[in-house]
C-alpha cells in the first residue's frame, strides 16, 4: 500500500459538512487517513478558513499538541486592517511554533495577491516556509496572479491547490516557467492528469492532497493509485516531494 | 486537549477489512470482479487530444488501456463528438469500436433531436443492424428540450426496443417519474445524479419507487459519504458505476464507489449486477 502524506487536510467544525461529516478531532482524521495509508498530513483548522485564521491557527496548536502524525499550517491574511500580525511578526510566530508550511484562501478570504497587498508578506516567506495557496479556479486573473508572484519572488516555493480539472492548458506553461511553482493533486481530476504533468513538467513537481474532510478520500488515491507512472513518481507524488518541501523550511 | 485522551502510534486498518473493490483499488490494482461502466464518451485515436480542455488520449484504444488498468471489462461507449457537433460520425465510431471489441464495448447510440429524420434513421441504423444495446441523448449539448417533441420518437424507440436511455438530466424528478411511466420498458439512467440529488434530494425519493430508472454516480469531486447517503434514500438497487470518460476520469470515479462506506455485496450491485441484465451482458 502507498505511503502517503497529506498536503490538504483540515480538521474542525464546518458550516456545510459534507454527508459524512467533519473531523471534529485530530484522532477522527488521522483514523480515516490510516484506512487509505495516509501516515503523515500537513493539516489546517476549518476554521482558520470559515471563521479567522487568528482563531482557527490557535485551535490548531491545541488540537494537535500530542499528535505525532499532523503537521501545522497556518492561515495568513494581510496586515494592513490590524487584524493580522506584520510579516515579521507573524514568521517570528511560526518559527516559535514550528509551523513549517503557509496557507493563503484569498478568493474565500477576498484580498487581492498583489504586491501593494501582499508583496511584503510573501517576501518575509521566501526562502523560509512554502506557500499553499488555495484557489477557487485557474481562471485568467489566478493564473496571471500566480505567475506574477512567483516571477517577482523567485525564492518563494508555492503550492497551487485545490485546482479543478480542465487546467492543463494554463497550468504547463505555468509550471514549465516558474520553477518554484508546485502542483496539489487532491482536485486534480483530469484524465491521466497525474501522467501526463509527469511527463510534461516533472513527478518531482507534485503533491498529493486529499481535501478532506470535504471529499471522499478514495477519489484522489485512486487517481494517484491508478496512475501510469513508474514506483518511484509515485512515492514521490504520493510523501517525499512534500517531505522535501518541508524539510526547506528554515526551522 | 486530544493528546491526553489518546495518541496515535500506527495505522489502525485492521479495523477496516477491506472488500475485493477496496482491496484492489488500495494498490491501484485491476479490480477483480465483473466491472461495467455505463457512461464513457471517446473520441478517435487521431493523436490530437482534447477538446474544450486537454488531457492525454481520449480515443478509443486508450480507453480500452484505462480498463485494463482498472479492471472494468465492458464500457458503454457513446462518442464525444456525437454528443456534440456530429452524431452521425461520432456514431460511427462507436460501431467500429463495437465490431472491433464486441466483449468489451456496449454501444450506446447518440440521435441529435435537431435533426429528427437523420435521428430516427441513425436508431434504426445502429441498434437495428449494428448491435447498439442503448440511447445517449444530451439535452444541453444540443440545446434541446427533454419534453421537446423530437425526443418523444427516441423514447418510443427506447420503449419498443427494451434500451436503456443515459442523460445527464431528465429535468427534474417529477419529469423523470412521468417518463418512467409513459415508457415503462425504457430504463433511464440519469448520469451524474449525486450532483442533480445535492440540487434536488426528491431526486433520491423519486428514485426510489422506479423500477426502471438507475442513477449513475460519477461526479466532479464527490463530497464524502455523499454515494452512501444516496443510496440509503435511493435504495442500491438503482445505483450504477460510469465515468464520464475522458471528461472526468474513470480511474478518480472508480476509487469513489470501491472505497465507499457499503458491503461488498453492495458494491458489486453497484459496478455490475444493478445493470448487467439491461445491457444483455
Ligand atoms: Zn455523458
Amino acid at each position: 500500500m502507498l505511503d502517503l502524506f497529506d498536503a490538504n487536510c483540515a480538521l474542525g467544525m464546518v458550516g456545510r459538512p459534507s454527508p459524512a461529516g467533519a473531523f471534529l478531532s485530530a484522532a477522527q482524521l488521522v483514523d480515516h487517513q490510516a484506512r487509505f495509508g495516509v501516515s503523515r498530513g500537513l493539516v489546517y483548522h476549518t476554521l482558520a478558513l470559515e471563521e479567522h485564521p487568528a482563531v482557527g491557527n490557535a485551535l490548531l496548536t491545541e488540537a494537535i499538541a500530542d499528535c505525532d502524525t499532523l503537521q501545522p499550517s497556518w492561515l495568513a491574511l494581510p496586515h494592513h486592517t490590524g487584524e493580522f500580525p506584520a510579516p515579521a511578526t507573524f514568521v517570528d510566530e511560526l518559527r516559535s511554533a514550528g509551523v513549517r508550511a503557509v496557507r493563503i484562501f484569498p478568493d474565500h478570504q477576498r484580498f487581492l495577491t498583489d504586491d501593494w497587498v501582499m508583496g511584503d508578506f510573501f517576501a518575509a516567506l521566501a526562502g523560509r516556509v512554502p506557500l499553499f495557496w488555495h484557489i477557487e479556479r485557474l481562471n485568467a486573473p489566478t493564473a496571471r496572479d500566480i505567475h506574477r508572484v512567483c516571477c517577482a519572488h523567485p525564492t518563494l516555493q508555492v503550492v497551487i491547490c485545490d485546482v479543478d480539472k480542465m487546467i492543463n492548458r494554463t497550468m504547463t506553461p505555468l509550471m514549465r516557467q516558474l520553477p518554484n511553482l508546485w502542483l496539489e493533486t487532491g482536485g486534480y481530476r483530469t484524465h491521466r492528469g497525474i501522467e501526463f504533468m509527469a511527463t510534461a513538467v516533472g513527478h518531482d513537481r507534485m503533491v498529493f492532497g486529499s481535501k478532506l474532510p470535504w471529499q471522499a478520500l478514495g477519489q484522489p488515491h485512486a487517481e494517484l493509485a491508478y496512475a501510469d507512472v513508474s514506483g518511484a513518481a509515485r512515492r514521490a507524488i504520493a510523501a517525499d516531494n512534500l517531505e522535501r518541501l518541508l524539510a526547506m523550511a528554515a526551522w | 486537549m486530544f493528546g491526553t485522551l489518546w495518541r496515535h502510534h500506527a495505522p489502525h486498518a485492521h479495523r477496516h477489512p477491506r472488500d475485493v473493490f477496496a482491496a484492489n483499488a488500495i494498490e491501484g490494482d485491476p479490480i477483480e470482479e465483473f466491472v461495467i461502466d455505463v457512461h464513457s464518451h471517446p473520441g478517435p485515436d487521431s493523436g490530437h487530444q482534447g477538446f474544450n480542455h486537454h488531457y492525454l488520449g481520449g480515443g478509443v484504444d486508450d480507453l480500452l488501456r484505462v480498463m485494463d488498468r482498472t479492471g472494468v471489462d465492458v464500457s458503454c461507449f457513446s462518442a464525444h463528438t456525437a454528443i456534440g457537433p456530429d452524431f452521425v460520425r461520432g456514431n460511427a465510431l462507436v460501431a467500429g469500436a463495437v465490431r472491433a471489441h464486441p466483449a468489451r464495448v456496449v454501444g450506446f447510440a447518440v440521435p441529435n433531436p435537431n435533426y429528427p429524420e437523420l435521428a430516427k434513421e441513425e436508431l434504426i441504423r445502429r441498434v437495428d443492424d449494428q448491435g447498439f444495446r442503448g440511447i445517449k441523448i444530451h439535452s444541453t449539448n444540443h440545446a434541446y428540450p427533454i419534453h421537446g417533441p423530437n425526443y418523444a420518437p427516441v423514447f418510443e424507440f427506447a420503449d419498443d426496443h427494451r434500451l436503456p436511455i443515459l442523460s445527464h438530466t431528465f429535468d427534474s424528478p417529477a419529469r423523470l417519474k412521468e417518463l418512467a411511466a409513459r415508457y415503462p420498458n425504457a430504463r433511464f439512467i440519469w448520469a451524474h445524479a449525486i450532483g442533480a440529488h445535492v440540487r434536488d434530494p426528491d431526486l433520491a425519493m423519486t428514485v426510489r419507487d422506479l423500477p426502471n430508472v438507475f442513477c449513475e454516480m460519477a461526479g466532479s469531486g464527490n463530497r464524502r459519504g455523499q454515494i452512501e447517503a444516496f443510496v440509503r434514500v435511493a435504495g442500491i438497487e438503482s445505483a450504477v458505476f460510469g465515468s464520464d470518460y475522458p471528461v472526468l476520469s474513470q480511474t478518480w470515479q472508480l476509487g469513489n464507489v470501491a472505497h465507499a462506506d457499503l458491503s461488498e455485496a453492495e458494491k458489486r450491485k453497484i459496478f455490475s449486477q444493478n445493470i448487467r441484465g439491461v445491457l444483455g451482458l
